[in-house]
């Protein structure tokens, strides 16, 4: 494991890959910043490049080096405005924001950036030591238990991400459905190819992200019509203070950190209940619990550490069973696939380097993030007054040209401008996006590992133990989700929910 | 009964199930097992989700999940801006997708090329009512990154407009 370590370490090092990785870090490092701009949409626009990159560490260095660092600078708007730079970052404007109105912007930051940067390290740590511990579990597992592990995964984000759990199943199963356009390997046949040759390969994962993703929010972009950041921030400083508070509080750091971990290990959970758990354990932890809300620095400190060391917690299901945890981790499991690597056993044995070198990218992103982020702090606040309206025309020309460059084909751009008007109409009627991604991305190996169960076993790979404890934990998890809801609403909630 | 937006999408889902289904039965087994195996559940479960939304839209009142559900109560997925006015809201979104549809098809009638500076220009100085300086500026430098980074770089084909092939050229 320590040779593979070390040449992941040299492989991010080398050239082209550090190069993609800055350049990746310097993207998400501006749309962290952008409230108007999420590290999603970024990443689904950035995901096509991933076939031009092709090399798996060098695609690796660019997309999750921005998906890291997003996380970071989004914490920057929510303390100075108010408003989540992203939507993980949501949670750190409860005492963040109250610090900026007490005057006290640049400790809140130096809190927020510092504490970010501690715990994403120990997350990419944590990461690092849960790969011999998960090696013999996932070398153990078959494909009946890697298929139920799909159907898990695709439920798991299904029942939490959105308040109502039908729509979350379904746009799973419409995600699943969509994966079997194509030609049936077995049999030839072609199936919902609609007379079109461009579908015989089935629906690319680019195009369809890009457009599902990214049209959304440019709609939403226009619709707001003006720049986020309304408001001007006087001169910033105290940095170095808050700092010292994470110093201070560093086992409070180290907790929500591993809170980070924990969270974001469990798929379908999420970032943004990461740091909420956080900023209650901080809450919890207080001995004076009043002082929150009001600007303390530890409900800065407990979400800016939980944020950045989910991460590395979302890598360990994503990696050793393809089972991704997020959203955005859907999305880089769909840049596995280009680049020619399957989630799973084979990430813990064969290309160990390659996950490894994910450790160090995220090791090194952070670092980078934060040291930039001090040394510009007052020069990048300025970029969250970039009116929306300027914006737009750069977001739609990158649209398409990334949907165009996942095949060379005008059929990708209009697959994104179709999967742009669904994801628009499933924003608007609260139908989550994630668990459509996931069932995309697994569908195929889905099928896969249903064939293969049903030619090995027939239908006794049913009654396995492994099969049938995971099947009480799918049925258990539905149950809860529609029992919750029960409890809470009186049946189950159909609608949107109000975002904290 | 008002039938509302939302159960027509419910509807439409519903539709694609059955569509799924409608479509693999033909097919030999191998080729239709996984399509069934999705599109069966998952079309009980689309007319499940209508039935709770027709009955929703009948009048009976759904309550809303507890603040204090931390899960639940957290979206996972982005949401539309409320503060502004529905009215404009919808104006603007319909401006929007005429923008976006209309690049689609200047890139399909007279290639990307052709489309990506008169459409970043036209917006700027059109649509957002942008000063000349600043339009000609963010056009060359769309122009500058797109000729940069997808002809230099990438060496991607784009592909001429269709006019181009009705002229013969």
């Amino acid at each position: 494991m320590i040779e593979a370590a070390i040449s992941g370490l040299l492989q991010v090092l080398s050239w082209p890959a550090f190069g993609f990785l800055l350049i990746g870090g310097g993207i998400g490092f501006v749309v962290g910043i952008l409230p108007g701009l999420g590290g999603l949409t970024t990443l689904a626009l950035m995901l096509p490049f991933a076939y031009a990159i092709q090399e798996p560490i060098s695609a690796f260095c660019f997309l999750l080096g921005m998906h890291a660092i997003t996380g970071t600078t989004g914490d920057i708007t929510s303390i100075l405005f108010g408003i989540p730079g992203e939507g993980t970052s949501a949670a750190t404007i409860m005492d963040g924001y109250p610090m900026t109105k007490n005057g006290q912007a640049g400790r809140a930051l130096g809190a927020a950036l510092m504490s970010s940067l501690v715990a994403g390290l120990e997350g990419a740590l944590i990461l690092a030591i849960s790969i011999p511990i998960m090696r013999p579990l996932v070398l153990f597992f078959g494909a009946p238990e890697l298929f139920m592990l799909t159907i898990l995964g695709i439920t798991f984000l299904a029942t939490l991400s959105s308040a109502s759990l039908s729509k979350g199943i379904l746009a799973g199963g419409i995600g699943l459905a969509v994966s079997a356009v194509g030609i049936e390997n077995h049999t030839g046949t072609l199936r919902y190819t609609m007379g079109s040759i461009y579908l015989w390969e089935g629906l690319s994962l680019a195009p369809v992200v890009v457009g599902l993703f990214a049209i959304p929010e440019i709609v939403d972009l226009a619709v707001r019509g003006s720049s986020i950041a309304e408001s001007r921030v006087e001169k910033i400083s105290g940095v170095m203070e808050g700092v010292k508070d994470t110093f201070r509080h560093f086992w409070l750091t180290m907790r929500c950190g591993m809170i980070g971990v924990l969270v974001g290990a469990v798929p379908g959970v999420g970032g943004g209940v990461s740091q909420w758990m956080a900023y209650a354990h901080a809450v919890q932890s207080s001995k004076d619990q009043r002082r929150f809300g009001k600007g303390a620095v530890e409900g800065v400190l407990g979400p800016g550490a939980a944020n950045n060391s989910k991460e590395g917690g979302n890598l360990i299901p994503t990696v050793a069973f393809g089972v991704p945890g997020t959203t955005g981790m859907a999305i880089l499991l769909g840049a596995f696939l280009i680049v020619g690597l399957t989630p799973g056993p084979d990430m813990l044995t064969k290309h160990l380097d390659v996950t490894l070198a994910m450790v160090w990218i995220l090791v090194i992103s952070n670092v980078l993030a934060a040291g930039v982020a001090f040394l510009f702090l007052s020069q990048l606040v300025k970029l969250t007054f970039v009116r929306g309206n300027l914006l737009i025309p750069f977001l739609v020309v990158f649209v398409f040209l990334g949907a165009f460059a996942a095949n060379n084909d005008f059929a990708d751009i209009v697959v994104a401008l179709v999967f742009g008007v669904l994801g628009y109409f499933m924003v608007l009627f609260g139908w989550p996006r994630a668990p459509f991604v996931l069932g995309l991305v697994l569908g195929r190996l889905a099928e896969r590992y249903l064939g293969i169960s049903l030619g090995a076993y027939g239908t006794d790979w049913l009654l396995q133990p492994t099969i049938v404890v995971m099947t009480v934990i799918l049925l258990g998890t539905v149950s809860y989700s529609v029992y919750k809801r029960m409890r809470t609403g009186g049946q189950v909630v159909e609608g949107g929910v109000e975002p904290e | 009964m008002k039938i509302r937006p939302q159960t027509v999408f419910g509807f439409l889902v519903f539709l694609f199930f059955g569509l799924v289904i409608w479509g693999a039965w033909g097919w030999p087994v191998k080729a239709k097992l996984y399509p069934l195996v999705i599109g069966i559940p998952m079309l009980a479960m689309a007319a499940f989700h209508l039935a709770m939304d027709l009955r929703e839209g009948s009048g009976k009142k759904i309550s809303s999940p507890a603040s204090d559900d931390l899960p639940a109560a957290i979206p996972a997925d982005i949401q539309f801006t409320k503060e502004i006015d529905p009215v404009i809201a919808r104006r603007r979104t319909l401006d929007i997708f005429a923008w976006i549809f209309g690049f689609v098809l200047a890139a399909w009638l007279v290639g990307l090329s052709w489309t990506i500076p008169p459409f970043v220009f036209l917006y700027l100085k059109v649509k957002s009512g942008e000063g000349w300086p600043l339009s000609i500026a963010l056009t060359g430098a769309v122009w500058l990154l797109y000729w940069g980074l997808f002809d230099q770089v990438l060496h991607l084909p784009l592909p001429e407009g269709k006019i181009h092939s009705w002229l013969g050229s």
